[in-house]
């Protein structure tokens, strides 16, 4: 195995231009060794266009990229053995079984896992001498995992590992990134689940229009916010509206946001916040048609710094 | 090496396991010679005469659909842009499939010579050749159909586009194969066989070397 660096992926200034459009502007990225690295944002964010250039499979038309202490140059064989990628969707051979695909790929890296090995990763064991056409949507996410992983890579890039998946294949695909966090290996993760990414996720960057416009610890971003819940609330009927002046008044409460109808609170102390909404709204004449708590959550972080949810920008 | 001989064992294990798809193009070839033996009549002499010639136009024909085939796995989703993530240089990976084109173009074209045989008369005293000439045209076949098979993979009318691309780059092939296969039909008194045999082997050369290359810029792009 290389020496090891003390930051697998290093990008600055990354500029990607398509036409007149700027798919990435001028981002930065620093992934540690180790650590599970989560991307976020929504599509067209340029997060695919960030990996695809991290990947070396695009090259930026501004920036530095250094990958596992290397830059891309030539044809970068060595440094491809040395990584894994998952891309979101790929097609393997229908007529093909698990274990010959997975024997298929580790016959292209000079080193890494045996086929046994790779299948017991993901759980695939007793589907070993399945045809891949015979697979579920999964199942087959798990061998596209499994592929990933045959080279025992120390860095993996994973774009949207469990898109699309069901909540069982979803978790699985969690335990898988968890085995590797504890085995010590790199992981980058694009993903839009903040949920995925508040569970897996050592460091998220949140993107948006090419750029980064929040890095931390899940933990950290969410307290960014200065509150730890958020009251969703919309009223129905007619008559004199709170404003949102009246709203941050409330005890409790650290930001207002609007999107049509509906109103967002953020707020310290749900016990304060919500009697004295409820006690606003009812001095108006009006009822809430829908009131909802949670605790902040990535989306919120998002919604906070761009003023859009992530299925919507 | 290795990873030729792993890439190499993957494409014949799925040409085996389609071989009922080759069945089709098999009898796809053989109504074709059937069709133009009919067209030319009773008449031993030409059918004799032309056995070659139908031969390869029969194997041309059916090339392309072999071709198309076994690049199907790959047209789909983001298979060749998974190519340039693994840490191989295409250039192996499309030697690996070319020449398992080769093989199953081979088999094809010695599955429709004792068709040929039947409906042409075409016996010939060197049937070893005549197999090791199958084998060269093949080659000259199969490596610039698999190139052509890729650029027109994500092509919505690559059925057209296929043969259209394909038929004139490799009418050199077609023309020396016919000649070298006419001449071991029908005897070769002025000794001209090695002659249409270097111009094959010349072409296949050339073929193999620039398909090899331009393989992974094609991925790329």
């Amino acid at each position: 195995m290389s020496a090891r660096v003390e930051a697998a992926v290093v990008c600055r200034g990354l500029v990607k231009r398509y036409g007149s459009v700027t798919a990435v502007d001028g981002l930065d990225l620093e992934v540690r060794s180790g650590e599970c690295f989560g991307m976020l944002g929504p599509n067209g964010a340029g997060k695919t266009t960030t990996i695809e250039i991290l990947e070396g499979l695009n090259a930026p038309d501004a920036g530095e990229v250094v990958v596992l202490g290397e830059r891309w140059a030539g044809d970068g064989m060595a440094l491809r053995a040395r990584l894994g990628i998952q891309l979101q969707e790929t097609k393997y051979p229908e007529k093909l079984t698990v274990a010959e695909t997975l024997a298929l790929f580790r016959s292209f890296y000079p080193r890494g896992l045996s086929v046994a090995e790779a299948l017991a990763v993901v759980a695939l064991q007793e589907k070993a001498d399945a045809f891949v056409r015979g697979l579920s949507g999964g199942q087959r996410q798990r061998l596209s995992l499994a592929c990933a992983l045959v080279g025992d890579p120390e860095l993996v890039f994973l774009d949207e590992p469990t898109t699309g998946l069901d909540p069982q294949s979803r978790r699985q695909a969690w335990d898988i990134v968890e085995d590797l966090k504890r085995r010590g290996r790199t992981v980058l993760l694009t993903t839009h689940y903040m949920e995925e990414a508040a569970r897996l996720c050592d460091r998220v960057a949140i993107v948006d229009r090419g750029k980064v416009i929040a890095l931390g610890t899940p933990r950290e971003l969410i307290a960014s916010l200065g509150a730890e819940h958020v009251v969703e609330f919309a009223v129905d009927g007619t008559g004199p509206a709170p404003t949102s002046q009246e709203l941050a008044a409330l005890p409790s409460v650290q930001a207002v946001e609007r999107e049509a109808a509906a109103w967002r609170l953020s707020v310290r102390e749900v016990h304060r916040a919500v009697p004295a909404l409820l006690a606003v709204l009812a001095e108006q004449g009006r009822e809430p048609s829908q009131l909802s708590v949670h605790s902040a959550t990535l989306e919120d972080v998002f919604v906070h710094l761009t003023g859009r949810t992530l299925r919507d920008a | 090496m290795n990873v030729f001989r792993a890439a190499l064992y993957k494409e014949l294990l799925l040409q085996w396991r389609t071989r009922a798809r080759v069945l089709s193009v098999v009898v796809f070839g053989a109504t074709a010679l059937l069709l133009m033996s009919f067209a030319i009549g009773p008449d031993a002499g030409a059918l004799r005469l032309h056995a070659g010639g139908f031969l390869w136009l029969a194997l041309l024909l059916s090339s392309t659909l072999t071709l198309e085939a076994s690049l199907e796995a790959e047209t789909e989703q983001q298979a060749l842009e998974g190519l340039l993530l693994l840490p191989v240089p295409p250039t192996i990976l499309f030697y690996a499939k070319a020449v398992a084109n080769t093989l199953q173009l081979a088999l094809l074209g010695a599955v429709l010579v004792p068709v040929a045989i039947v409906l042409y008369g075409a016996e010939t005293a060197r049937p070893l050749a005549l197999f090791g000439l199958l084998v060269l045209g093949a080659a000259g076949l199969a490596a610039p159909g698999t190139l052509y098979a890729t650029m027109t993979a994500r092509a919505r009318a690559k059925q057209t586009l296929l043969p259209l691309l394909l038929f004139p780059l490799v009418v050199p092939v077609l023309i020396a194969a016919t000649k070298a296969s006419s001449l071991l039909i029908l005897g070769d008194p002025m000794r001209q066989l090695a002659a249409w045999l270097t111009l094959l082997g010349g072409f296949c050369g050339i073929y193999w070397t620039l398909c090899g290359l331009m393989f992974g810029l094609i991925v790329e792009d």
